[in-house]
């Protein structure tokens, strides 16, 4: 998945419509605040960053001290060759679809922000195949702890990652996926039982 | 996305989305309805106007659900809806949705253990949601009328909370499937087959996400509103 994108912007029509332009582009998240007080624990978690556009007046100047510089958009409402010191990316509230679909654009392909936002597609480690086939074949998390000397804590958290990377969520579901890929042996079980 | 109003033709709106037609069907319209608008043809039927405009919008517009507006419509109207919806469901849908399960597993030139995987997965599915299905249907429907009209006994004796949170269930077991095909099943089978079984499934699953929409956030909403004000009294 890619990253998220965060507008901030007192108005609705700039915050919608910027919302509106984004998504008939990019397959991508784009949440939307009025003000910044409602965003700063988006910026504590251990995940990547979002892309923020922000209102040059009130919300730009808060965040920049919180957000690296190629993160940063200024929204100004100003003609398209001004730019305010301070930011390095800019766009005018008239500016063209295309130039939208540019600016994100090059910050989505930038090498360095090119981390994924979460941990769809990644192959699943040895260990997370343990725990799964335990899964599948029905044990609960109490144990699949005991069985791998692990805390149940540590077995949830597994979990949690298997069912990320997969995108699978339910049990009989990843059930199919273990048979499916041959990481539980379907010679020895009852399968009708178990999906 | 574009919002219906009154003054739009129907033919205009069938044009716009052609999955509407079954939700059309629910409100007894059927074809033939020449150059006439939205509230003639709902006037004609005997329709409330702005409860099919609420529906038909929020069916069609992801993003549009008025809850304030839905929450107006007494839930006797809301649940003729829901259950027309089920009815349509059980008699139509899922079984197309098995015929073309079985063609796709048909297609299949040996003895593919995995597809028939997907069909028992499938069928753990159906079970969850045709149960969910008729717990709504004898149990929290007749018992959410029953305290509408302020029956006698009519504490209601379900359980709201699992009622909410069944849905996820059964989304979750639906969003596995396809996400097990698209992603995971070695393509050993017909590829029109599994087109048209993944397009019917993924036009089930719209169809079902807007139903429990309406469940969770108008139908649930009003019976607790409808359970303070008794309460009160
Ligand atoms: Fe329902
Ligand atoms: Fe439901």
């Amino acid at each position: 998945m890619l990253r998220k994108i965060v507008i901030v912007h007192p108005s609705t029509i700039v915050r919608k419509g910027l919302e509106a332009i984004i998504k008939s582009f990019f397959n991508i998240d784009v949440l939307l605040f009025e003000n910044v007080d409602s965003i700063v624990n988006l910026f504590n978690s251990s995940k990547r960053n979002p892309i923020v556009f922000a209102d040059i007046e009130y919300s730009a100047p808060s965040l920049i001290s919180k957000i690296p510089a190629d993160d940063l958009i200024v929204l100004t409402s100003e003609s398209l060759t001004q730019k305010k010191d301070g930011f390095k990316n800019h766009l005018s509230l008239f500016a063209s679809k295309s130039d939208v679909q540019e600016l994100v654009h090059s910050i989505l392909k930038n090498p360095n922000t090119e981390t994924t936002f979460d941990h769809e597609g990644e192959e699943l480690s040895l260990r997370e195949k343990d725990v799964l086939k335990l899964v599948a074949l029905g044990h609960t998390n109490k144990e699949i702890a005991e069985a791998l000397f692990i805390s149940i804590h540590t077995v949830i958290s597994h979990r949690k990652n298997i069912t990320e990377k997969l995108g699978i969520k339910s049990i009989s579901g990843l059930t199919v996926y273990a048979i499916l890929n041959h990481i539980i042996d379907t010679s020895t079980i009852d399968l009708e039982k178990l999906i | 996305m574009e919002i219906f109003i009154e003054y739009d033709k129907l033919s205009h709106v069938i044009r716009s989305n052609f999955h509407l037609l079954p939700v059309l069907n629910r409100f007894g319209i059927s074809l033939g309805i020449k150059d006439k608008s939205i509230a003639e043809v709902c006037t004609d039927r005997g329709i409330q106007t702005d409860f099919f405009l609420a529906i038909i919008n929020t069916f069609h517009n992801e993003d549009y659900f008025p809850e304030t507006e839905l929450m107006k419509f007494s839930p006797v109207l809301i649940i003729g809806y829901l259950r027309k919806t089920h009815q349509h469901y059980v008699d139509y849908t899922l079984p197309k949705i098995e015929k073309l399960l079985s063609n796709l597993i048909a297609s299949c030139p040996d003895n593919c253990s995995d597809l028939k995987m997907i069909d028992s997965f499938y069928r753990t599915y159906k079970n969850e949601l045709v149960l969910h299905i008729k717990d709504e249907e004898e149990n929290v429907f007749p018992n959410i009328i029953r305290l509408v009209n302020k029956e006698e006994g009519s504490k209601p004796d379900f359980s709201i909370l699992s009622f909410e949170q069944e849905h996820g269930n059964v989304d979750e077991k639906l969003n596995d499937l396809k996400n097990l095909i698209i992603k995971y099943l070695e393509p050993r089978y017909n590829n029109n087959d599994c087109n048209e079984f993944l397009i019917a499934l993924s036009d089930f699953e719209n169809d079902i996400k807007d139903h429990a929409r309406i469940e969770d956030k108008v139908l649930l909403p009003k019976v607790k509103e409808i359970e303070m004000g008794t309460r009160n009294a």
